[in-house]
């Protein structure tokens, strides 16, 4: 019986801390906006420009 | 409309050997703009792409189709007025010394290529350091370091790009943030809703499957406690607004569909509470929990609005923000609400007046079609009185400001009370009129079983009885009936072009039996008349190359006139002069045209053989200096609007309400029907005047309206919807928006919210159906939490499935959604 009673406790203490996430995830903004980032996450992140290998370098930096 | 430059993609297919546009994809005929072998349609189009290539940016037209937006007929904006303090306080979110953070609201923006580019303005300028898109709302939220960089030029370099940011002031944005944190409380309350009823359940399910035979009293008592623990949040943050509604109609002596929802809410919590402590049984805490977290939902499901349309405007974001005026070495920009009567402001083309002023200096040719609802631009002669709201078209004219910008004469409007009086409604009036019936009917047996079962069983059975019928009596299925139908509803019809507030609305909508009609930009198309030409024939090289000079020319009877006539590919125009309020004149492959005033002709030394003297608008045409013949133009009517108004006059009293001349009463009348009323020359105090008569006789009024001179009659009416060719552009606060080429589906609209209301009746049936057998089984004593935690999602979800179904059959059946 105790068994149950201490995987009870764990199954709680995690569930408690993915609603934590979640209320963080809340106040931080992250569900304020639902349409953007599923057409963001297409984009190639600093795609080097053709041929200029010097300016994808500085592109880096930024 | 005018108001904004319409940005037409024309998906024409393109013969071979033509050349687009390399930055929009318009045609472009004449090859005058070309950058790096890449020709343009114009200097705009090719500005953009200047600078996106000169940052390496040219993946801009890689990511989507069309990205670009043409910029043939945009007009730079002036932003001086973002350098002055007291406006950019108002914009700015946030500031200090070195850096500050804006947000603005971009129009055009479009697709995903927008997204792309306007996060890499970094990349253009460094000091923007932070650019982040919220492409639900059109909006960017910008970084930039204050020192390097002005808000002016921010905002340049946005428009630049073809994106001209629609500037708006604090009072604004401040309905966008509240909006913002309501939507954030309601996501977390269903969160955390959800959480305690998924767990809550999972310790209730011993109970359901009465694992329990062996006594593991340790366990049992553990799970309750647990059980109590996770529904306090469910109840005090879950269902907090449920029951500060339903005490809240309590006090106000109103039963509503809050009162038995709260009742609900109570009894479930207070007997499970009872049944624990006194180690009776585990309650009922599962379905408490289940219940708010649906109501939660279908709250949700109703409240998701549209967040790039804002139903709540007034003038003030019709206006601009700032004015020029003038002082003793030159000119300043002041913020509008600084204006005094006595100023001299400058006004240019295309701007709008912002008080009642008189005309100093200039050629006034003032459009106000948007404030009266007059179609043809006025011209106004030196000292006459010019109107706040009209719009200059021609060339820069100086004013002396008359009164304050709130007490001209169209502002003067929102002065009265209707505007102040914030309407707090109902969500439904159906639905609440129903409940205070079954609220009582409920208490009622509840009492009745009391009494019945003290006498037979005693007290405690007879509490158990009176507990468990409230608990089965929550109209969880009832609450969401509406919700969910006016939801499923509000999102068909913004998909068929109708863009409604609230689903209120749809409500108010079947109740509707009277149609109200403005005419100008609403019947009619405002920035196109119907062109008509009296006089020598013109032959084909000739009205080629009238067509090639009136399109380089903004103004709308130019305009309409270009539509009339083809313009040939290789028409080159050598020569072209525009006088503000008179005319143009031009030269193309050889032919000398002058289009315009009497004046203007006279100018040419060209007599104008054949005046139009009755009152309509016209303008005269010579092609190398003599007179051919003359112009008139029209009211151009929405395409099908005809047959629009015969169906809508077969079952609604249609009332026309023109702010513009009689001209056009013997062509409307038969449209609208032998019983409708046709009034002109009204002014917009007139026309909410008139429309409240039509509400004194007991009618409810759809008022469907456009410009600023309906605002007072759109709120005035129980439905106002305003009409607007494009979603981008300013319409008054209204209940709704209708997209202008959508506007023949109208009576398919209105039929549709009355299989609405069909809906929501039929669903109240089964939900009722549901309640029934729910109390009698509570009734008879025999109610167990294992029963009641079916009940109640079971009733909850076949009606929600049912009427989500049913709208979307109905808006099938109705033409609203098309089968693909």
């Amino acid at each position: 019986m105790s068994v149950i009673i201490v995987l009870i406790a764990f199954s709680m203490l995690l569930a408690l801390a993915f609603l934590g996430a979640f209320m963080l995830s809340m106040r931080n903004g992250q569900f304020d906006d639902t349409s953007t980032p599923q057409l963001r996450m297409l984009f190639d992140n600093n795609a080097p420009a053709k041929g200029k290998g010097s300016k994808a370098s500085e592109e880096k930096e930024l | 409309m005018g108001i904004q430059v319409v940005i037409e993609v024309e998906k024409k297919v393109l013969a071979s050997g033509l050349t687009v546009c390399a930055h929009c994809g318009n045609d472009c005929p004449d090859h005058n703009f070309a950058y790096q072998e890449k020709y343009f349609c114009c200097q705009g189009c090719e500005t953009v792409y200047q600078i996106l290539s000169s940052n390496e940016l040219c993946e801009f037209y890689s990511i989507d189709q069309k990205p670009g937006a043409t910029r043939i007929n945009a007009r730079t904006g002036d932003y001086s007025h973002l350098d002055l303090p007291e406006i950019s306080h108002q914009i700015l979110e946030y500031q200090d010394a070195e850096k500050a953070r804006v947000s603005f609201h971009l129009p055009e923006m479009h697709c995903s290529s927008c997204i792309w580019l306007l996060e890499q303005l970094y990349k253009i300028n460094p000091a923007i350091t932070v650019s982040q898109v919220d492409f639900g709302a059109k909006k960017i939220t910008l970084l930039y370091k204050s020192q390097e960089v002005s808000l002016r030029q921010i905002a340049e370099l946005l428009d630049k790009l073809g994106y001209p940011p629609d500037i708006r002031t604090e009072a604004d944005q401040l309905g966008n943030k509240a909006a913002n944190n309501v939507n954030r409380r309601l996501v977390m309350q269903i969160g955390i809703t959800g959480f305690c009823f998924g767990n809550i359940m999972l310790f209730s399910f011993p109970e359901y499957l009465s694992l329990w035979d062996a006594p593991e009293e340790s366990a049992t008592r553990l799970f309750s406690l647990l059980n109590i623990i996770l529904s306090l949040p469910v109840l005090f943050f879950g269902g907090f607004d449920y029951l500060k509604a339903g005490w809240k109609a309590i006090v106000n002596r109103q039963v509503n569909i809050d009162v038995p929802i709260a009742i609900g809410i109570i009894a479930l919590f207070s007997w499970s509470i009872w049944e624990i402590v006194s180690q009776l049984g585990s309650g009922y805490l599962d379905s408490m929990a289940g219940l708010i977290f649906f109501l939660l939902i279908g709250k949700w499901f109703q409240q998701r609005t549209y967040d790039f349309l804002s139903f709540d405007r007034d003038y003030r974001s019709f206006f601009p923000l700032a004015v020029k005026r003038k002082t003793e070495t030159g000119e300043e920009n002041v913020p509008i609400e600084q204006v005094v009567p006595g100023d001299i402001l400058f006004i240019r083309n295309q701007d709008l007046i912002p008080a009642d002023s008189l005309l100093l200096m200039g050629n006034a040719m003032v459009d106000y079609s948007f404030v009266t609802g007059e179609a043809m631009p006025v011209r106004a002669s030196i000292g006459d009185l010019l109107y706040a709201g009209g719009k200059q078209t021609g060339g820069e004219i100086t004013v002396q400001v008359q009164k304050a910008v709130s007490n001209s004469h169209l502002t003067s409007l929102w002065n009265r009370d209707i505007f102040r009086k914030k309407d707090e409604e109902r969500f439904s009036v159906l639905i609440d009129r129903i409940s205070r019936n079954f609220t009582f009917v409920v208490l009622g047996i509840a009492t009745l079983s009391l009494v019945g079962w003290w006498v037979a069983a005693g007290l405690h059975t007879a509490l158990y009885v009176f507990a468990t019928i409230l608990i089965v009596a929550c109209p969880c299925a009832l609450a969401l009936t509406a919700p969910f139908t006016y939801g499923n509803s509000l999102r068909l019809l913004a998909k068929a072009g109708l863009y409604l507030k609230n689903g209120t609305v749809i409500e108010k909508m079947a109740a509707v039996d009277n149609i109200v009609l403005d005419k100008t930009g609403t019947l009619t198309v405002n920035d196109d008349s119907e062109v008509s030409y009296y006089g020598i024939t013109i032959e084909n090289a000739d009205a080629a190359a009238l067509a090639a000079v009136v399109k380089n020319s903004a103004h709308p009877l130019s305009r309409s006139i270009a539509k009339a006539y083809v313009a040939k590919p290789d028409t080159l125009v050598e020569e072209f002069k525009e006088y503000p309020g008179e005319g143009v004149y031009g030269i193309a492959n050889s032919v000398e045209l002058i289009i315009g005033s009497r004046n203007l002709l006279h100018r040419y030394q060209v007599t104008v053989l054949h005046p139009v003297t009755n009152g309509s608008t016209k303008s005269y045409l010579a092609i190398n200096g003599q007179f051919f013949g003359s112009f008139l133009f029209s009211n151009r009517y929405r395409e099908g609007i005809e047959h629009t108004l015969q169906q809508l006059s077969s079952q609604y009293q249609l009332t026309l309400l023109s702010g513009d001349s009689d001209a056009e009463e013997q062509k409307l009348k038969p449209l609208l029907g032998n019983t409708s009323t046709l009034l002109f020359n009204q002014s917009p105090a007139d026309k909410m005047a008139n429309l409240a008569v039509i509400q004194q006789q007991g009618h409810h009024v759809l008022m469907l309206g456009d410009g600023l001179n309906d605002a007072g009659a759109l709120k005035q009416s129980e439905v106002g919807i305003a009409v607007a060719d494009n979603i981008n552009q300013f319409f008054p606060a209204s209940d709704g928006m209708l997209h202008a080429q959508h506007i023949n589906k109208l009576p398919q609209f209105l039929q549709f919210s009355k299989d609405n209301i069909t809906i929501i009746r039929s669903c109240l049936v089964i939900s009722l159906a549901y309640n029934v057998t729910g109390i009698s089984i509570a009734v008879a004593g025999l109610l167990t939490p294992l029963i009641a935690a079916i009940l109640m999602p079971l009733s909850s979800i076949s009606v929600v499935l049912a009427v989500t179904l049913a709208t979307n059959v109905m808006a099938r059946k109705r033409g609203i959604t098309i089968k693909s």
